[in-house]
């Protein structure tokens, strides 16, 4: 595919006439061809091909530029990977979206990606566990109405302090809601034993970790994006994929992108003077930018090297890690069963398991789990386990995942913040160093660990970087 | 498997791999084991003698081969510089923990720690690539 994807984009670019008005007297060309004829440096290089590197590459070429845009393994999507199991596209990483969701709504739109819905969505048997060891069944009322209470007393909070959730710190925090971890919040509030199990399952797979490691604030904004609404929440969280698997889009992203592109290109440093930045590879192939967009995830930022050195800032939460660090498990079973949801407790080895695929003679299950060491998704008997805490008597078929924290490209999930940084640290997050600009879901001001908060980055990294250019070249 | 064929050679039997290979496989697989393992690794390789190589390398053969060798796959410079032979001892080590075998692979992937699974999944690719021979 990337093969494919190479030559169309190359035979594009090679082909392309000068887009739109950004300087392009200056600027030159957005042409791969013109790249052999001066000095080989670019307007901009890209790092990175998930969504937030490829709407940046794409918007920055569009623009005019002339954008190299650099992917360290041999495939596109980052933490998005659409494979194939059982007769269907699913995405191992980021994979559902919502119509809450206005950058890759709009995308999904511009494109006419075609969607579909999780089979869960339409679950009639609920499986829950009011306290560890002690699994409860009912129906969707039987568990909503335990359920709907704890979460607005959880996100009760969210529209006084999240009055502009694009606008994460548009009031101050002054009940120290960023300081306080999911776990401590949930403790403090006025619910029942069982409501507070199942909001400690729901705040850890929001995290993608345990409760203590989150912060409070950072988990209201989910609510506050959904219009504080939890239902249109869940339509947003885990209700609409695309059809064909998050490459469905992504493809047509990249398609549409101008950029030179090169695949298996891991960067080792980044050096920069004052109008030029130099990216080294792990083979030493040296490439020059006027400018770079840095779109890896911020668990990576730090295993690269900079001359001269970022924000100790950066460095420091990079290798702190954000939270998102569980596992996502699909497995296959055996027949037929109700369309199920289950919502089990943090410490369980998954925390939510639902219907995602409902077949004619078998089911695929997805999976959550707030902690690898909970769960080794290569065991085939801890998977059969572990699902039978769901379904007793569920048979596993064969089952896959994906271990995004030992990838070197992203180290992680999806991104929450630990308690404090939204307050201290964000801002900082979001700002460039030099001409080096960074793009990645990670630091999103909307929706912040999610394909939408990606391409949101990626949109407004190519968006400064072209408009930095255009004010240099008509200086 | 170099034991192996010194068992042939000793005994004086003029045993091809494949044959002797096969036999062992099929007396000691798990099959079913090794093809419901494979499904993890089946998300970024294929197995196939027709396939193309994916997110990973095409593992069609990949037993007896030597790493970082099948043709027209981009490898990282950690499994390029690998100066090894895929035996199923070394595929095994291999799996229980790629990133510490070949530190820099691009394989994200934490390990199978299930011996038996390593085996069965191993048995898998060397017998799905004999049964074409």
């Amino acid at each position: 595919m990337t093969n494919t994807l190479n030559r169309r984009a190359f035979l594009k670019s090679s082909s392309a006439m000068v887009a739109g008005g950004v300087a392009a007297g200056t600027l030159g060309f957005s042409s791969s061809a013109q790249s052999a004829e001066d000095d080989g440096t670019y307007d901009v290089i890209v790092v990175g091909s998930g969504f937030a590197g490829v709407t940046a590459a794409r918007n920055a070429s569009q623009a005019g530029l002339k954008v190299l845009h650099l992917e360290a393994s041999s495939r596109l999507g980052g933490r998005c990977f659409t494979s194939h199991f059982a007769g269907h596209d699913i995405d191992l990483g980021g994979t559902w979206i919502g119509w809450g969701q206005p950058h890759v709504w709009a995308e999904k739109m511009r494109y006419q990606i075609p969607i579909t819905e999780s089979a869960a969505f339409s679950a009639s048997q609920y499986v829950w566990y009011p306290e560890p060891g002690h699994r409860r069944g009912g129906s969707p009322d039987d568990y909503w109405k335990v359920m709907y209470e704890a979460n607005e007393a959880y996100f009760a909070p969210a529209r006084e302090a999240l009055p502009r959730p694009y606008s994460p710190l548009f009031v101050p925090d002054d009940k120290g809601l960023d300081r306080l971890t999911a776990k401590e919040a949930i403790e403090q509030l006025d619910v029942s034993a069982e409501q507070k199990v199942l909001l400690n399952g729901f705040a850890a797979i929001n995290g993608h970790s345990p409760t203590d490691t989150s912060s409070y604030l950072d988990q209201l904004r989910w609510i506050a994006l959904a219009g504080f609404n939890q239902f249109f929440m869940w339509d947003n969280l885990g209700r609409f994929r695309f059809e064909g698997g998050t490459k469905s889009l992504l493809t047509k992203m990249h398609e549409d992108s101008k950029a030179e592109f090169k695949t298996g290109q891991p960067v080792k440093s980044v050096e920069q003077t004052d109008d030029h930045v130099q990216v080294t590879t792990v083979r030493n192939e040296t490439y020059v930018g006027r400018k770079l967009i840095l779109a890896v995830p911020l668990n990576v930022i730090s295993t690269i090297e900079y001359t001269p050195a970022i924000s100790n800032t950066k460095m420091e939460i990079s290798r702190q890690r954000h939270t998102g660090s569980g596992v996502k498990l699909y497995a296959r079973i055996k027949g037929k069963h109700p369309l199920m949801f289950g919502h089990g407790t943090q410490d369980m080895p998954l925390t939510f398991v639902w219907t995602e695929y409902d077949d004619e003679d078998s089911q695929i299950l997805v999976g959550f789990g707030a902690s690898p060491e909970l769960l080794d998704t290569t065991d085939a008997v801890a998977v059969q386990e572990a699902v039978n805490q769901y379904l007793p008597d569920a048979e596993v078929i064969d089952f896959v995942s994906y271990d995004w924290n030992v990838d070197p490209y992203s180290l992680g999930t999806w991104c929450m913040y630990r308690p404090g940084w939204l307050t201290e640290s964000f801002e900082e997050l979001q700002q460039a160093e030099g001409n080096i600009h960074f793009a990645t879901a990670d630091i999103a001001s909307g929706w912040r660990g999610f394909i939408d908060g990606a391409i949101e980055s990626g949109a407004l990294a190519a968006e400064q970087v072209a408009e930095l250019l255009k004010e240099g070249a008509s200086a | 498997m170099k034991t192996l064929k010194a068992a042939c050679w000793l005994l004086g039997l003029s045993c091809s791999l494949g044959i002797v290979s096969t036999v062992f496989a099929s007396s000691d697989c798990d099959l079913d084991l090794g093809k419901q393992a494979f499904s993890t690794c089946s998300t970024c390789h294929t197995n196939g003698a027709s396939e193309t190589h994916a997110v990973g390398p095409n593992l069609y053969g990949v037993v007896g081969s030597d790493a970082g060798t099948a043709r027209g796959f981009t490898y990282s410079v950690a499994l390029e510089e690998l100066d090894t032979k895929w035996t199923p001892e070394e595929l095994s080590k291999f799996l229980a923990s790629p990133m510490e075998y070949a530190p820099g692979t691009m394989m994200a992937y934490g390990g199978m720690k299930n011996e038996a699974q390593r085996n069965a999944v191993i048995c898998y690719l060397e017998q799905s690539a004999e049964q074409l021979r």
